[in-house]
């Protein structure tokens, strides 16, 4: 009887005991029934596309013109792959400790103290400026894939390359460039922010992104999904409210109030694009509270509903968000100098 | 015989996810239709099942944005129960505190019958990491066990020990809970 059992535990056959056959009736009430919602858009997949067909025309409109006006840019984007160059900005930035050294290779560190600064130079792809007391690590580069790690410190970064080639990563998320510039801060720990000056930026840690637009913030804590980010506009309040909701201990009174708080202070039309972000992580409840608020600081479009939206419906809160008219990606094309 | 059917199997799979990296909405729903049960089950022993269906969606929106990450379409099983677990360590770690009220609540609101599904459900949930996901699987989702192993990566024999066990544990514990209720009443 005991090895009839087990047959049936393992692959369905012979016949269950009853109690097996029990629980098994009493727990299908749980199975999955909900068909797949119809797919959102893939961002990525139209980047790449739009890359695919752009730049092959970009890049022979740029190398005209730089043949012509910039020969000797011509000369160093030609210049053979291999390590990154660094340049003091002041001081004695260092390369595995050596103040003489002018090349950042795979797996060697770069710092800065208090009173030195350094620009690394990303080949042909953008700079990345280090600021005082960093402390930044090369660590990996080929086709494709360009990684630094910010174990400490501070970086500006310019990027002018194909989304996600270049890659910052952090203890506490990795940050992915879709053609952009910003600021980033961390600690040891990977407690930081990352404040963009153009284009987006994608910030993820595991599965949880965050896409940051120009002109906000997103801040970072170990463990913790990148905060939803928020415009550098907002109100003092709604910042304060959302480390409570999104760093705080999360008990539900505290948790209740906190979102309160964030509703009293979202103000701005903008601030719309963070409490439509800030949905796809609370409970339907909260949902339902954040959408009363967001709605009255950016009407839903046509063909966005109010259950679509109660539902995480991912394409009807882009096409929501898409009102604020935060735009696509930066036309980095445009910015071919920002090689040089 | 049964090893041709696997390879095939294997091979279509590897075709679907080459097609749905490619854009392909009908191959990805193919897949979506093969794994639903697998992410439903992993979600569902580790959060509560009110949320386990938008949070399956959720999986699969991400998989869907993500596959142009994924390097060898043969991985694809795997790479899915990772994003699904991913997610629910983040749910659970972030909700615990006010999902366990809810729970209670519900137990106590729903019918005699569904009072026990949830009570039973709750103590599976309650089993350690080993055993719940297993039974969850092989319970709510009525994989067998050989499925169980292609999707967690785990040998048969893994799975079928943990089946054993978990379903012993699982007994004595809702015994020790009807008991508990018996006393109460």
């Amino acid at each position: 009887m005991e090895e009839q059992r087990q047959d049936y535990l393992w692959d369905g056959t012979g016949e269950p005991d009853p109690e097996t056959a029990r629980l098994e009736q009493a727990l299908s009430q749980f199975r999955s029934k909900r068909p797949l919602r119809p797919l959102p858009e893939r961002k990525r997949a139209g980047w790449r596309l739009t890359i695919a067909v752009l730049a092959p025309v970009a890049a022979v409109a740029a190398m005209l013109l730089m043949v012509i006006y910039q020969p000797d840019a011509v000369r160093r984007l030609l210049q053979p792959r291999g390590d990154w160059q660094v340049v003091a900005i002041a001081g004695s930035p260092r390369v595995e400790g050596a103040a003489e050294s002018r090349a950042l290779g795979p797996g060697q560190v770069l710092t800065t103290d208090g009173s030195s600064q350094a620009e690394i130079r990303v080949g042909r792809m953008g700079r990345v400026q280090v600021m005082p007391n960093s402390r930044v690590r090369l660590t990996e580069t080929r086709d494709g894939r360009h990684r630094i790690s910010l174990e400490q410190g501070g970086i500006t970064v310019r990027m002018w390359a194909p989304p996600f080639d270049f890659v910052v990563d952090t203890a506490s998320a990795s940050a992915y460039d879709i053609g952009c510039a910003y600021t980033m801060h961390v600690d040891k720990r990977g407690a930081g922010s990352l404040s963009v000056t153009s284009g987006w930026v994608e910030v993820e840690l595991d599965y949880a992104q965050v896409m940051v637009p120009a002109g906000a913030t997103t801040e970072l804590l170990p463990s913790y999904a990148p905060m939803t980010p928020y415009f550098d506009d907002a109100e003092p309040a709604l910042k304060d409210a959302l480390r409570r909701l999104e760093f705080g201990a999360g008990d539900p009174v505290s948790r209740a109030a906190a979102l309160q708080d964030l509703l009293v202070a979202a103000r701005h039309r903008h601030d719309a694009y963070t409490l439509i972000l800030l949905m796809r992580k609370l409970d339907r409840q909260e949902r339902a509270l954040v959408l009363d608020r967001a709605a009255e600081l950016l009407p839903l479009p046509p063909g966005v509903t109010r259950q679509g939206i109660l539902d995480n419906d991912q394409l009807m809160s882009s096409l929501w968000a898409q009102r604020l008219g935060l735009g696509e990606a930066k036309r980095w094309w445009v910015n071919w100098r920002d090689m040089f | 015989m049964e090893a041709t059917e696997t390879k095939a199997g294997a091979e279509r799979e590897v075709l679907l996810v080459k097609e749905a990296r490619g854009g392909n909405r009908s191959a990805f729903s193919e897949l979506y239709a093969q794994y639903a049960r697998m992410v439903h089950g992993i979600l569902l022993a580790r959060v509560p099942h009110t949320e386990v269906e938008d949070l399956v969606q959720e999986v699969f929106f991400r998989a869907w944005q993500q596959l142009g990450k994924l390097r060898d379409p043969a991985t694809f099983c795997a790479w899915l129960a990772a994003i699904a677990r991913n997610r629910a360590n983040d749910y659970y770690r972030r909700r615990r505190d006010t999902e366990e009220i809810s729970e209670t609540m519900a137990i106590a609101n729903g019918t005699a019958s569904a009072a026990e599904a949830r009570a039973a459900l709750a103590a599976i949930q309650a089993l350690p990491d080993t055993y719940r996901e297993t039974l969850t699987l092989r319970l709510v989702e009525g994989l067998t066990g050989p499925e169980i192993a292609a999707a967690t990566g785990l040998t048969h024999e893994s799975v079928r020990v943990n089946l054993h066990r978990g379903m012993k544990l699982l007994r004595e514990r809702l015994s020790g809970s009807a008991n508990v209720v018996k006393e109460g009443t």
